[in-house]
Parts: structure tokens; C-alpha cells; sequence
């Protein structure tokens, strides 16, 4: 052999060597044959390889595909699970795995599985899926098992705390609800809207004789604070309840330049427990700080002075606003008012202007109105309204005495006979029932009456 | 005189055979009030099949055998004497109502006359200090007062009364319990299912006493009704997004309705078994298959799907629904794959079905029509469209070869679901969809073989017009409801009522969801269509809620995994206890469940009239009842699954009467797999059974059905016995078999009994004289 053809030789070996170097090797044919939609013969190669030991990702990745695409979940599932034995840090799988489960309806598989993912990659994403499904079937103990375990964990966030803070409470764990709900509140420092765990934090708070953290972190949710109006009173009641009427008021102040009616409610609130000094000043401090209220709030105000027993700035209020810029109902409201405190000039001077819907709508008042001026059909109207049978006790017997003032002792007993027969007389008028039938010597009445009671009468009749 | 004796004779034995077929005439039997009103705001939902009740109550109220009819509260309130017939009103606003007053007086007023009230969260009318005493007027004939004080934070809040029959059904109440209005029971007539003890520092009305020593009532029923406070009937997962219902709605619903034992008409189960019916909505027909063995030979999926899915499953029945516009060259169709549709319908199993002409996706688009509007999307879809031919290459492929009709209207085809029909060619025609759909469709099936169902398409909302298209047209209609009960649906919530009213026009709704829904809108996972199996064992146990649909598309034919997974469904099909019928007759079925009237003679008996196709009866709680098939008249059968009785009614028979007895305390506590008959009885049969007769010698009736005809009966005469069955005088089969002593008879005839039916007889062989044995107990 020349030399020319021994360098020709060698091209071709080389070339023939780069040649077989370029050939696609089993995995690459394997692609090449998926890639070219040959599924079967792909399928029968990757079986061979796997019946021959291969458990290479890439076999293994590829069965699965392939079960997938034939629809052989258990399959799929299989190689899944060798996938995951032999490669555990695979998110990758580990996800389908879950997903699959979850497809297949196989959900304690499910709930494994994404317990398994969060320990691999503790995302907060499969955390949500977990607790999310758990807490919608009502899976208390486990929930609270996982939450405990996530508590190191980077995910965990102000809401896993405060859900663990209240299933605690919910099981009667006091210290380690405080514990959890304490770390809510610090994890959500920046985001200082009132929600349930707060509220629950604020309670354990004052029940474990905390009222002045209470009361600081509740004036730092009031804050920032939208439309929980009725929450802040309940704070501040239970702050009042506590013998702590100091951060109570501040409180409601802090809430009042929000919204007044926090503060209205606890004026409300004040009144009825006889604290009528402190009603006034809230009353007082309210209308001094507040530029522009409502025809709205200027009328609740004007009740509520009236209640508080300061008929002067009531007086005042309302002249200020002008009696045309009051509601019909709230002009009612405040004759009803007046009319509680005697203030019967200031009545007279309002009732002009009430209006006939407003008074039907508080039918009781218009009645006793109507019946002290001694327009005793108009009274009978507005009482024949009244719903009886729904007004509380002492306001039924509030309508008996206006009956009687205007259709006299013998039709009461008549009515109140026809009440009691009709089963709509309450326990608390079968007393007067008694005592208007011993009265006009009504003995039936008297005696059923009695009997109703259960007791024995106070005395005889003959 | 012979004359005057043969008419008496005559006349005696019309009086006398009268008395088996209808009630005694001198025997009063009261109707038995089925229909509930749904009250709703029609200004928070435009489509009463929005509401929370036809999402969420309906199901459980139509299981209980009632029939829920809504009114939109809005256009007036009905006269309470139109309301006779109706049970009881239910309403679940959500909100105030625009006329809040007059809602009440009309409640309060109907309560008197004697409905009962359902009161579902919001009462739906204002609750302030001038309108409580009136809302306080009606609430009290529920039993409840509104104290109209609203806990908002119920941190401390204690659960007092709990019934657990009621409440606790999918899931236990929540930890934090939602806020709530207190309410307070006004006697002791008020069964209270859930009640709690406010937090102690509830905000108090001025002057009131206290709360914290009253109850809070949550959850209610009594002689007028039930109350369920807002968020206490169901649990919301605002996460996922799901519900949960913490009510049990079965219970509840049968207290509150005051729900006594009568023969509730059932739509889940045929000849004593569950039904089976299939049906496919052809989308996809001229898709080519992905399946790689149909690929290469760029086969059709309608092609596979009948190759794969029709052809090789004879013994079960099923609806194929062709969208006619795929045939339909001049609007884009391929008319070549009508041949496949000719082959289809040519099989004995399958059933003609139209999924419309030009497939809407939108209805509600179609019922206030604007053609305007839709050539403008048709536009901009045009404009959008780059991938879709046009341009250079479209022009190419027109030079090199002829166009298709596909390729020619492509500008008018729906690239995508978000157009409002998928062939926008020609305009909307209600006529062309339905009636000459269904025409076309039949066109391509054998002579005298004719469409028997309307399927929807689309978003499944047809309006009235539509829906009256098809009934004229002399068909039934199915689709929409989709519903499913599995991992990622875990609630009987998601299971739909049996029908939706559109107008005066009812639909009736599917009973499972394609594959559509398992699969992503058909992006996949493919094989996920399998999970069905997850919604078909929740709807069978503890409740037969559902019967078992196969409801899928032309286009699972074009991925192996979906075939596969429809493959598994058949084959449950095949070899499970079903009664496979067309999916028409169950339309039918379900139609007929709002037609059916019933009439009460004492506690135990009723006569049942106008029942249409439907010819289950079920009894829930049934353990201790059983048929008393001496008097009771026009049954054929009897069997029992979980609880419950179903009862086989004859379809030959116009108004049988089905009478119960209680079972005797020394039988109680036994397997009533074989329960006793004092004549033959069917146990259950894969074929539907009807028109029996039964003397001495034996015992007949008429069967028609798909597959084997397996069937089992009791009450027999032990003994030898022959088994025949003919069509006509024709005899297409014979078997003797040996009654045992239990009186119980399996057997299975092997005769194609799918498009008409069979006249079976079982003559017990004669006896000799002495050795008589009756089975009678």
C-alpha cells in the first residue's frame, strides 16, 4: 500500500470512527422514537431495559410517560414509586405522584404524599393544598399534627398560626393558644387588620389578666381597622367588664374617629348600666372631635344625650342640625325619647312634624301620644297596630296601661281575656290579669288566671 | 232470562275485576303534596339554576320525591290558593329582597294557610327595630323570635344542643363557629338541632334582659317549618373554593317538609337494579386519531370510537349525538364522515341522537340573537387567527390542492370555545339547530329508525325556545348538571338536581360529568376520565343517588389513555348488576318523576297515577317494612339496597297500588336477600320486565333489554320448571331448570332482546297429584 493510500485508509477509519461515535446512543434513540410519535416501539424498548434492571431516571421518567399517555395508572403509580425510592430528592416525581393520587381519588395516598413533598421542598404552596384540604373535611388532629411540625419551617406564616392558636383554644389549650396567637400577631406586624385570631388573642389576653396588652394591641388593630365596628365594641365591653373603664373609653375613642358607632353603642351601653357621667363625657368628647357628623349621627346623638339625661345639649344639637335634616324615623325616635324623659314641651313642639308612616312604625308611642292628648280613636288605632305578642315583657305591659287609660278597665279584661285564651298573654301580664279581674270581682278570670301562674291567689274571691 | 243472567254475570265481574286494577271507589285517598316553591331574587340571579337552592338544595329535596318549582320573587308572589298542591315554600336569598315587607305578610299569610316555610340564611327582608315586630309575626309560626342582635365575635361561644342525626353530616361544625343573629325558640314545639349559649359579652339591647342564660337558636324545625341561620347549612373552603354540608340535608329537608313514608318515585334504578345508560356528544368526529396505530392511517376518531367503543360492546345500549354540521360541507363539514355515522347507526345498540346543527357554545348569545355581533367576532377572530391557514400558505395549499369545505369556511369556524358557536357560516336558525338537526341526524340511520334525543351542547343552557324545539319535534333532551362526588369534588353539593325549568320547558340534566371535566377541558391528564368510578361509588352507597351514566365525546377516541379509560367504564357496564337502557329512556325516566302523582289511602297504602316511563318506587328506612303482594296490585318486583326498598312497577299496569306491611318481629334481623312471596316476584333483572301474568302453572311477562337476560325471582313453586321465550310464535330460546325449596330462580337467557322485546314463560312442570308444595308463608 502507497502512502496515499494508507493516509486514505486512515480518513477512512477515522471517519468511520466518528461516524459510530455519532450514532444516537439507546437513550437518544429512544427520544428520537418518541419524537417521532413510534410509542411502541419506545414502549418495547424501555421494558426491555427496565425487565433487564434499568432504573436510570431517564427510564424510568419515560415508562411513565408512556403508561401515562396508555392510561395505565397503575403503571404510572409504579414507576412513580421506584422513581421516588431511588431518587428521593426528585420534587419533580415526587409532585406528579401527588397529583396522580389526587386524580385517582386515592386521597390518604394524597395526603401522604403531599406530607412526604413538604418534607422535600417545604413550599408553602403544597402546605396550603394539605391544610386546605384537611380543615375543608374537618381533619382537626391531623391539622393540628402538621401545624406543629411546620412551625420551623419557612412557610409558616401568621395564618398557620393564628388556624393552630384557635384549634387550641377550640380544645381548651389556653397557655399554648396565647403562645400561638402571640406569634400570629408578631408574624403580622405589618398587616394590623382585626380578624378571628386576634379577637380570640384579645379575649385570652383579658382572661389571663392581661388588659393593658389587651387593650394596646386592640388600639393598634383599630387603627387600621375597616368595617368591624361591632368587634370594637365588644372589645370595649370587655374591657368594661374587666372593671377596666379607662382603656375602655380610650378604646372607643381611638375607634370613634373611625366610625362613631363603636362609641354610640358604648354610650348606649354606659346609660343602661346607670354610668351616666361617663356616657356624657364620651358624648361630649365625640361631638368636639368630629368637624362634619352626619344628619344621621346628629340624631343618634341627640337620643343619646336625651338618655344620658342632658336634655340641654340634645336641645341644643337639634337646633343646630334643624329639625328638617332629621329623618322622619329619627324624629320619631327622638319625640319617643323626649316623651320617656317628660320633656313634654319639647314634645309638643316636635309632634307637628312627625310623620304618619314613621309613627306606624312605632305604633306603641303613638298610641300613648295620641291617648295623653285625649284622642282616644286615634290611640285605639296606633294599639290595635301594636304587635303584642312580639314586644318584650315590659313593654307589654307598657301597652296595657295605654289600653286601659283608653278603653277602661272592663274592655281590658275582655282583651286580656281573649289574649289568654289565644295563648298570647305572656307570663308577665297574667299578674295584671288577676289583679284587674279581682278588681271588677271577675272571679273565672280571676281564678284562671291564678291557676296560669301557678300559684294559689292572693286572696279569695266570692 | 238467560240474556238478563249472562249481563248480570257480565256486569258483576266488570264491578268485580275493577276492584284489582284501581282503588275502591268508596275509599278516599288524599293526594300526596310533592311540589316545593323556590322563592329567589331575581335581581341576584338572572337564571333560577344559579340559585343556591338549584345548586345545592334540589338534589336532596328531588331524592325525597319532590318537585321544586321556582318563582322569581320579583315578578309578584303567586296567589296562595293557586298553592294547594304545593308542600311547603323554600327560600335561600342571601340578602334582603326589594320588597322585604310584602314578602313577609305573604309568608305569613301562606304559613297560615298551611305551608311550610324553609328558611335558608337570610330571612331576605330588613331587620331593624320597625320592621321586628312583623318579621317576628311570621318567624313565630317557625317557632323563633329574632332577637336582632348579631354575635360577630363567637370566640366563647358554647355549643348547648346538638343533634347529630342533623348536623355533622360532611364535616363537624367549625372550630371558630361563624358569626350569627340570635335567635331564641318561642316554645317548646321548636325542635332545636343546634343551639349555643352567646358569648357573655354580647351587645344588649337597651332595657333587654340578658342573653347569656338564653339559648341561641341555629338550626330549627317545627309544624311550620325550619330556619337555618347563614353559614350553618353548608361550610365554605374559600381555598378550594368548596363546600361542605353541615346540615344533613336527607334529614333535615324530610323533617321541615314533614315528610311521612310514601312511595317516593325513583329515577336511579329499572327492574331492580341500577341503570346504565351512555351517551356521546360527537364533538371531534373528523378529528384525526392520536392513537398510533389509527394515526398512520390518519383514522378518524369517530372511525375508532365505533371500532373501539360501539362496535364491540352490543349488550350495552348507547346515544350517539351528531353535531350535523360536521357533515354539513356548505358551513365547513367533511360529508365523507357521515359514512361513519351510517355504520354507527346501523348497530342494533345505538340510539339517534343530534347535538345540534352548528354546536352553541353560548345560548344565552342565541336567545337574544344579533347577527351583527357575531360576524364582528367572527372578524376578529379572522383578524387574531394567524395559525389557521391564512395568508401565504393557505394560498399555496389552494394552488397545489383543491380546498376542503373546512379549509374554505375557516374564517366562519370556532378557533376556540370562546365564539359563540363553533360554524358561524350561516345565521342562527332555532329550527336548523334542533328539528332539521335531529332530521339530519336521522337521515343517516336505517329506515324507521328514528332520533330519540337532544343533547346539548355548548354551555348546556338552552333557552325556552330551544328546549320546546326538541319537545315538538317529539324527542327528549339531555345535558348539563355535570355533576361529581370524589376526592376534589367531596360533597353531595356537587351533585345536580334531575332537571332545570327554563320557562315552561323543562331540561333534563345529565347524571355525571364527561370527560371534559376530568381532564382539564380536555388539556389533559387523559386518563383522568377514569376517576368517574369515584363518583359512581359515592352515588351508590349509602344513597343510590344516581344512576350510572357513561357520558363522553367523540374525541376520547383520540388519545389512548381516555380510550382506555372509557374501555373501563364499559366494561363495568358489562359485567356489573346494571339495567343498561337507551339514554332517552332515562330522559324519559326523569321527565316522568314530575308527572307522577300519588294518592294516599291510610298509612300503608297508595295508588300511583300519570307515572309516564318511571317504574321504580322507593321507601327510604325500610328495614322493617316489606310488600304485601296479596293486595297490593300492578307490581312486579321487589329488592333492596342500603335502607332502602325499591319497589318494580309494571308498565302494562295504568295506576297499580302498592301496599306495605311490617315485618314480623320473629323475621327481623334476617338477610332479606331472599325475602317471601306468596307469588312470583322479580328479585332484579338486567332487562326491563313488564305485562306479568302468573297462575298455577306457571308465570309470564314481557322482557326487553341489552346483554344476557339475567334475572333473578322468588316466590316460586320449587320443582322443575321450563323456561321459553319467543318473539311472536318464533322461539328463540329454551331451558328447563329445578326451582329449589327457597322459591328463588337465576337464570340467564341468551336472546337479543335490544329492539324488540321477548315473551317469556316459566311453566312449572306438572306435579303429581298428592305431592303439591305451595311456598307460600
Amino acid at each position: 500500500m502507497n502512502g496515499f493510500h494508507a493516509r486514505l485508509f486512515i480518513v477512512f477509519i477515522l471517519v468511520l470512527l466518528l461516524g459510530i461515535r455519532l450514532l444516537p446512543d439507546d437513550d437518544e434513540h429512544i427520544t428520537m422514537l418518541l419524537r417521532d410519535k413510534h410509542y411502541s416501539k419506545a414502549f418495547r424498548k424501555l421494558k426491555e431495559r427496565f425487565a433487564a434492571g434499568d432504573r436510570q431516571r431517564f427510564t424510568l421518567m419515560r415508562l411513565y410517560e408512556l403508561h401515562e399517555l396508555y392510561g395505565n395508572e397503575e403503571e404510572m403509580q409504579r414507576m412513580l414509586a421506584i422513581f421516588r425510592a431511588k431518587h428521593p430528592d426528585d420534587i419533580f416525581v415526587q409532585e406528579k405522584l401527588a397529583d396522580l393520587f389526587f386524580r385517582t381519588s386515592q386521597y390518604e395516598r394524597y395526603l401522604n404524599q403531599l406530607e412526604l413533598l413538604i418534607k422535600k421542598a417545604p413550599k408553602r404552596e403544597y402546605a396550603e393544598k394539605l391544610i386546605a384540604r384537611l380543615e375543608l373535611n374537618g381533619d382537626i388532629t391531623r391539622e393540628r399534627k402538621l401545624l406543629e411540625k411546620f412551625q420551623s419551617l419557612p412557610f409558616f406564616s401568621a395564618e398557620h398560626a393564628g388556624r393552630l392558636g384557635l384549634i387550641e383554644l377550640n380544645s381548651g389549650n389556653n397557655r399554648a393558644a396565647l403562645r400561638h396567637l402571640k406569634r400570629m400577631d408578631q408574624i403580622d406586624q405589618n398587616n394590623q387588620e382585626l380578624s378571628v385570631p386576634r379577637l380570640a388573642l384579645f379575649r385570652l389576653l383579658l382572661k389571663t389578666g392581661q388588659a393593658d396588652e389587651a387593650a394596646n394591641r386592640a388600639g393598634k388593630w383599630i387603627r387600621r381597622g375597616q368595617n368591624v365596628q361591632n368587634l370594637f365594641l365588644l372589645m370595649t365591653m370587655q374591657l368594661q367588664e374587666r372593671g377596666r373603664n379607662d382603656l375602655a373609653i380610650r378604646l372607643a375613642t381611638d375607634a370613634q374617629r373611625q366610625n362613631s358607632a363603636p362609641l354610640f353603642y358604648l354610650v348606649e351601653y354606659l346609660v343602661r348600666r346607670r354610668q351616666i357621667l361617663q356616657a356624657r363625657i364620651l358624648l361630649d368628647n365625640w361631638r368636639n372631635g368630629t368637624a362634619k357628623p352626619s344628619n344621621r349621627e346628629r340624631a343618634r346623638y341627640i337620643v343619646l344625650q336625651l338618655e344620658a339625661q342632658n336634655p340641654l345639649a340634645a336641645i341644643a344639637e337639634l337646633n343646630a342640625t334643624g329639625i328638617q335634616n332629621i329623618s322622619a324615623d329619627d324624629l320619631v325616635k327622638i319625640g319617643e325619647e323626649l316623651a320617656l324623659q317628660n320633656q313634654t314641651a319639647l314634645l309638643r313642639t316636635l309632634q307637628p312634624f312627625f310623620h304618619l308612616k314613621a309613627l306606624q312604625r312605632r305604633p306603641l308611642f303613638a298610641a300613648k301620644l295620641f291617648a295623653r292628648e285625649g284622642k282616644s280613636k286615634l290611640a285605639a288605632y296606633f294599639l290595635k297596630k301594636t304587635p303584642v305578642a312580639t314586644l318584650r315583657p315590659y313593654v307589654q305591659m307598657d301597652w296595657v296601661a295605654t289600653f286601659n287609660s283608653v278603653h277602661g278597665d272592663r274592655k281590658t279584661l275582655i282583651t286580656l281575656r281573649e289574649m289568654k285564651r289565644n295563648g298570647k298573654l305572656s307570663r308577665h301580664l297574667l299578674k295584671g290579669y288577676a289583679e284587674l279581674a279581682g278588681k271588677l270581682g271577675e272571679k273565672n278570670d280571676y281564678e284562671s288566671a291564678w291557676i296560669a301562674l301557678g300559684g294559689m291567689p292572693a286572696r279569695r274571691l266570692r | 232470562m238467560i240474556r238478563f243472567r249472562i249481563l248480570f254475570t257480565v256486569l258483576m265481574g266488570v264491578a268485580f275485576f275493577s276492584g284489582f286494577t284501581h282503588a275502591t271507589p268508596s275509599v278516599r285517598s288524599v293526594p300526596v303534596k310533592r311540589k316545593i316553591l323556590a322563592l329567589y331574587d331575581g335581581t341576584r340571579f338572572k337564571d333560577s339554576a344559579d340559585t343556591f337552592i338549584h345548586k345545592l338544595a334540589e338534589m336532596p329535596l328531588n331524592y325525597l320525591g319532590l318537585d321544586v318549582r321556582y318563582q322569581d320573587i320579583n315578578k309578584g308572589l303567586p296567589a296562595i290558593d293557586d298553592l294547594d298542591d304545593f308542600r311547603g315554600v323554600i327560600t335561600w336569598f342571601g340578602r334582603e329582597v326589594k320588597n322585604g315587607n310584602a314578602w313577609l305578610h305573604w309568608a305569613d299569610r301562606a304559613s297560615q294557610a298551611g305551608l311550610k316555610f324553609l328558611i335558608l340564611g337570610d330571612i331576605g327582608a330588613k331587620t331593624d327595630d320597625t320592621t321586628l315586630p312583623l318579621v317576628n309575626r311570621f318567624l313565630a309560626r317557625l317557632g323563633i323570635r329574632l332577637e336582632n342582635r348579631y354575635v360577630s365575635d363567637t370566640i366563647g361561644t358554647r355549643i348547648i344542643d346538638l343533634d347529630k342525626k342533623i348536623i355533622g353530616f360532611e364535616r363537624p361544625l367549625p372550630e371558630v363557629m361563624p358569626p350569627y343573629t340570635l335567635f331564641t325558640a318561642t316554645n317548646s314545639q321548636t325542635r332545636v338541632h343546634l343551639s349555643v349559649s352567646p358569648p357573655r359579652r354580647t351587645a344588649l339591647p337597651a332595657g333587654s334582659m340578658s342573653f347569656t342564660d338564653k339559648k341561641a337558636v341555629l338550626v330549627t324545625s317545627n309544624s311550620g317549618g325550619g330556619f337555618v341561620q347563614s353559614s350553618y347549612a353548608l361550610y365554605y373552603d374559600n381555598r378550594l373554593n368548596r363546600d361542605k354540608w353541615l346540615v344533613n340535608p336527607f334529614e333535615y329537608f324530610k323533617t321541615v317538609f314533614g315528610i311521612n313514608q310514601f312511595p317516593v318515585p325513583d329515577v336511579t334504578t329499572l327492574s331492580g337494579r341500577r341503570m346504565y345508560f351512555s351517551h356521546i356528544d360527537g364533538d371531534g368526529w373528523n378529528n384525526v386519531s392520536f392513537i398510533e396505530r389509527y394515526r398512520k392511517t390518519l383514522t378518524l376518531s369517530s372511525e375508532v370510537m365505533l371500532r373501539e367503543l360501539i362496535a364491540p360492546y352490543p349488550d350495552l345500549p348507547v346515544t350517539v349525538a351528531l353535531v350535523t354540521g360536521d357533515f354539513d360541507a356548505s358551513i365547513g363539514g367533511n360529508p365523507d364522515a357521515a359514512k361513519i355515522a351510517r355504520k354507527i347507526f346501523a348497530l342494533d345498540q345505538v340510539e339517534v341522537g343530534s347535538h345540534t346543527h352548528t354546536h352553541p357554545f353560548n345560548w344565552e348569545f342565541y336567545d337574544k340573537y344579533n347577527r351583527h355581533l357575531e360576524l364582528e367576532m367572527v372578524e376578529k377572530q379572522a383578524k387574531n387567527s394567524s395559525a389557521r391557514g391564512s395568508g401565504i400558505i393557505a394560498l399555496l395549499q389552494g394552488l397545489l390542492k383543491k380546498p376542503t369545505p373546512r379549509q374554505k369556511n375557516i374564517k366562519y369556524i370556532a378557533g376556540s370555545g370562546d365564539m359563540p358557536r363553533a360554524y358561524m357560516k350561516k345565521p342562527f336558525n332555532t329550527e336548523q339547530d334542533i328539528t332539521v338537526s335531529l332530521k339530519l341526524a336521522e337521515s343517516l340511520a336505517p329506515k324507521g329508525k328514528t332520533a330519540r334525543l337532544m343533547q346539548w351542547s355548548g354551555n348546556t343552557r338552552p333557552f325556552e325556545a330551544a328546549i320546546r324545539a326538541a319537545r315538538l319535534a317529539g324527542v327528549y333532551n339531555m345535558n348539563g348538571g355535570d355533576p361529581r362526588f370524589d376526592v376534589e369534588y367531596s360533597s353531595i353539593a356537587y351533585l345536580s338536581p334531575l332537571s332545570r325549568m327554563v320557562g315552561n320547558e323543562r331540561q333534563i340534566y345529565a347524571a355525571a360529568s364527561n370527560e371534559n371535566y376530568y381532564t382539564n377541558d380536555w388539556t389533559g391528564p387523559f386518563y383522568a376520565f377514569s376517576n368517574l368510578v369515584k363518583t359512581l361509588e359515592n352515588t351508590e352507597n349509602p344513597r343510590r343517588l344516581k344512576p350510572f351514566n357513561l357520558y363522553y365525546h367523540t374525541y376520547s377516541a383520540e388519545r389512548q389513555a381516555s380510550l382506555k379509560a372509557v374501555k373501563s367504564h364499559l366494561e363495568r357496564a358489562r359485567h356489573g348488576r346494571y339495567t343498561p337502557v337507551p339514554a332517552s329512556e332515562y330522559a324519559a325516566i326523569a321527565d316522568s318523576f314530575f308527572k307522577v302523582e300519588i294518592r294516599q289511602i291510610n298509612d300503608h297504602s297508595w295508588t300511583i297515577h300519570n307515572r309516564g316511563h318511571l317504574q321504580t318506587l322507593r321507601f327510604d328506612n325500610a328495614v322493617k317494612l316489606e310488600v304485601d303482594w296479596r293486595n297490593s296490585r300492578g307490581l312486579i318486583g321487589s329488592t333492596r339496597h342500603q335502607n332502602a326498598l325499591y319497589i318494580a312497577l309494571d308498565a302494562r299496569r295504568k295506576s297499580p297500588l302498592v301496599v306495605l306491611k311490617h315485618i314480623p318481629n320473629t323475621r327481623r334481623g334476617k338477610t332479606y336477600s331472599v325475602e317471601k312471596s306468596p307469588r312470583p316476584v322479580l328479585n332484579d333483572s338486567r332487562w326491563k320486565i313488564d305485562n306479568l301474568t302468573y297462575d298455577q302453572s306457571g308465570f309470564r311477562f314481557r322482557a326487553q333489554g341489552f346483554g344476557q337476560g339475567d334475572m333473578s325471582w322468588r316466590g316460586l313453586k320449587s320443582g322443575a320448571c321450563s323456561i321459553i321465550v319467543k318473539r311472536g310464535s318464533r322461539l328463540l330460546w329454551k331451558k328447563t331448570a329445578n326451582i329449589p325449596r327457597t322459591g328463588q330462580l337465576n337464570f340467564s337467557i341468551a336472546a337479543d332482546a335490544r329492539t324488540a322485546p321477548v315473551y317469556v314463560s316459566i311453566n312449572y312442570a306438572p306435579r303429581m297429584p298428592g305431592i303439591e308444595r305451595s311456598l307460600e308463608h
